[in-house]
Order: C-alpha cells, then sequence, then structure tokens
C-alpha cells in the first residue's frame, strides 16, 4: 500500500465516522409523506344487525305471537273443555239438558 | 408482520417495512432514524455538496419506498438495494438536467487557502474529500462512495449501480486513483506527510 493509498483511506474512515446532521424539517416532511402514504389499516367490518321490530307493547314479534298463541289456546280450552266433559262445575248436564227437544227429534225418526 | 417482542431498533429494515406496510406508524419513524442520514449524506456527495437538492432527493426516495410498502415481499429484496438505486437516479436525473442548464459547479479544490501551519480540523479534511469527489466522473464518484463510504461489498454495489462486478472493480480503482491525483497537491495542507 502506498502512503498515497493509506492517505486516502484515512479519509475514507473519516468519512465514514463523520455523523451527518439532519434537519429537523427533514426528517418532519419526510415523517409527513409516510403519514400520508401509510396504508389504512383494515378495520373488522362490524356486521349491523338490523334492529329488532317491536310492537306497540315494546315486545317483540316473536314474544307478542307466543303470547297470542296462548291467549288463543287458553280460550279454547275454556270453551271446549265443559262441552267434552260435560260439565260445568259440579252440576251434571244431559244433552237434552242443552238442546231440550233434540231427543223428541230422535224419537220422532226412530218411530217414522 | 409485527413488530412483537421489539420496539422496531433491533428489527431489520425489511420487517420494518412490511409493519409500515400495514400501518406501523414506529415502524416509519425507525426507517426514517435508519435511512434519512446516510441517504442525505450519499446524495450530499454525489450532486457535490449540494445539501438543498440532496435533501430533496433524500424525500423523494423516501416517499417511493413508502408507497412501495404495501407491495413488498419477505425475501424479495434488501430495502438498501432498493433506495441507493433510487437516490443514484435521482441524483443522475439532476446532474444532467444541471448540465444541460450550464448550471455545473466546479468542484476545483481549494487552492490557496491559508492552511492552519499545524493541522487540518476534521472538517476541513472532509471538505476536501469531498471536493475531490465531485471533480470524478459522476459513475466512478458513485463507486467510489458506495464502496469506501458507505461500504458496502463489491456485488452489492454491482448490485445497485446495474453493473457487472468487474465493472465495480474498474470503476472503483479509477477513482481511488483520480482522487488520489486530485488531493496529491494538497498533502501538506492536509496535514499529510509528504
Amino acid at each position: 500500500m502506498t502512503s498515497d493509498d493509506k492517505d486516502l483511506d484515512d479519509l475514507f474512515a473519516l468519512a465514514r465516522r463523520s455523523r451527518t446532521d439532519v434537519p429537523e424539517a427533514l426528517s418532519t416532511r419526510v415523517l409527513a409523506d409516510a403519514v400520508q402514504a401509510m396504508p389504512k389499516r383494515v378495520a373488522p367490518q362490524v356486521v349491523q344487525r338490523p334492529a329488532a321490530r317491536r310492537t306497540p307493547l315494546g315486545l317483540g314479534w316473536l314474544q307478542a305471537s307466543g303470547l297470542v298463541a296462548v291467549g288463543v289456546m287458553g280460550v279454547l280450552i275454556g270453551v271446549m273443555n265443559p262441552l267434552i266433559s260435560g260439565e260445568f262445575g259440579n252440576d251434571a248436564y244431559s244433552l237434552s239438558d242443552l238442546m231440550p227437544g233434540f231427543q223428541d227429534v230422535l224419537t220422532d225418526e226412530a218411530e217414522g | 408482520m409485527g413488530l412483537a417482542g421489539m420496539d422496531g431498533s433491533d428489527a431489520p429494515d425489511e420487517v420494518l417495512l412490511m409493519a409500515y406496510g400495514q400501518g406501523n406508524s414506529h415502524a416509519a419513524r425507525e426507517l426514517t432514524r435508519r435511512f434519512v442520514p446516510r441517504l442525505l449524506a450519499y446524495a450530499t456527495r454525489l450532486l457535490g455538496g449540494d445539501r438543498a437538492e440532496a435533501e430533496d432527493v433524500t424525500q423523494e426516495a423516501m416517499l417511493r419506498l413508502w408507497r412501495a410498502a404495501p407491495g413488498w415481499r419477505a425475501g424479495e429484496a434488501k430495502v438498501t438495494s432498493w433506495l441507493y438505486p433510487v437516490v443514484g437516479n435521482l441524483c443522475t436525473d439532476r446532474l444532467r438536467k444541471r448540465k444541460r442548464q450550464g448550471d455545473w459547479p466546479e468542484a476545483e479544490p481549494e487552492s490557496g487557502q491559508p492552511a492552519v501551519d499545524e493541522e487540518m480540523g476534521h472538517a476541513q479534511r472532509l471538505q476536501a474529500l469531498d471536493q475531490a469527489l465531485a471533480a470524478l466522473p459522476e459513475r466512478q464518484r458513485q463507486a467510489v462512495v458506495l464502496r469506501h463510504i458507505e461500504g458496502f461489498s463489491n456485488p452489492e454495489i454491482a448490485e445497485i449501480m446495474d453493473i457487472g462486478v468487474e465493472a465495480v472493480e474498474s470503476l472503483t480503482a479509477r477513482g481511488k486513483r483520480a482522487l488520489a491525483a486530485l488531493l496529491a497537491g494538497r498533502k501538506e495542507e492536509l496535514g499529510y506527510d509528504e
């Protein structure tokens, strides 16, 4: 290695060691570009469920239909039960009590 | 890819860039801290000491990096191998434009400076080196700076400059000889023994 080479290598080493001062304004500009060019994070899609429709009483349609069905069943049971069992309370009723003359019709038809 | 388990200062450049591509702003800050001083120094030397233009080039190169981030794939390229050619090309464009406009600052070594008798300060030596570098042909200057100041290997320089390794060796050898010749007359002034 010649002395020229050595001197040059010393200069290169000096250049490698020297710190380049970056102006604050340049860093700010570079970071502003970074923010502007930054791909937006993909936000997870929130699937909105449609708002449940409410009846005027504040119940959902499902609950309201259930209540109506239960009500109708109650009425049906109430009406049908005496007919099926033939009883109201403790009193016994015959068919002629409920439909007077019906027995006569049946008898006339049998004789005629 | 994230930066889990590290504050970013230990992460490889490529990991940081991909993290930025996924919206990580800390990665942008770390990449800026790592690359802006190096690119600014490199561009300043390629542009013969024009600091204002070197700042513009640095900003433009970093902007291109930000824009390339979303498509960056692991193992595809090194960030340095991508950035340095961008800076080199931007500087070449500006130098050509300068030449066309006849606005080429002659980088003549300042001779006859009243050298301080004893020793030149570091700053003055660096100035002398930069002036000599500015007097080299553009490709020689680029190869010498990449090899001897930025510390790249010849194959890396070949990739950056898009030439063969032999061409790199030739450019750096000729560049060094030219630099030695340019600085020969200033040895005493630079504080070196004759």
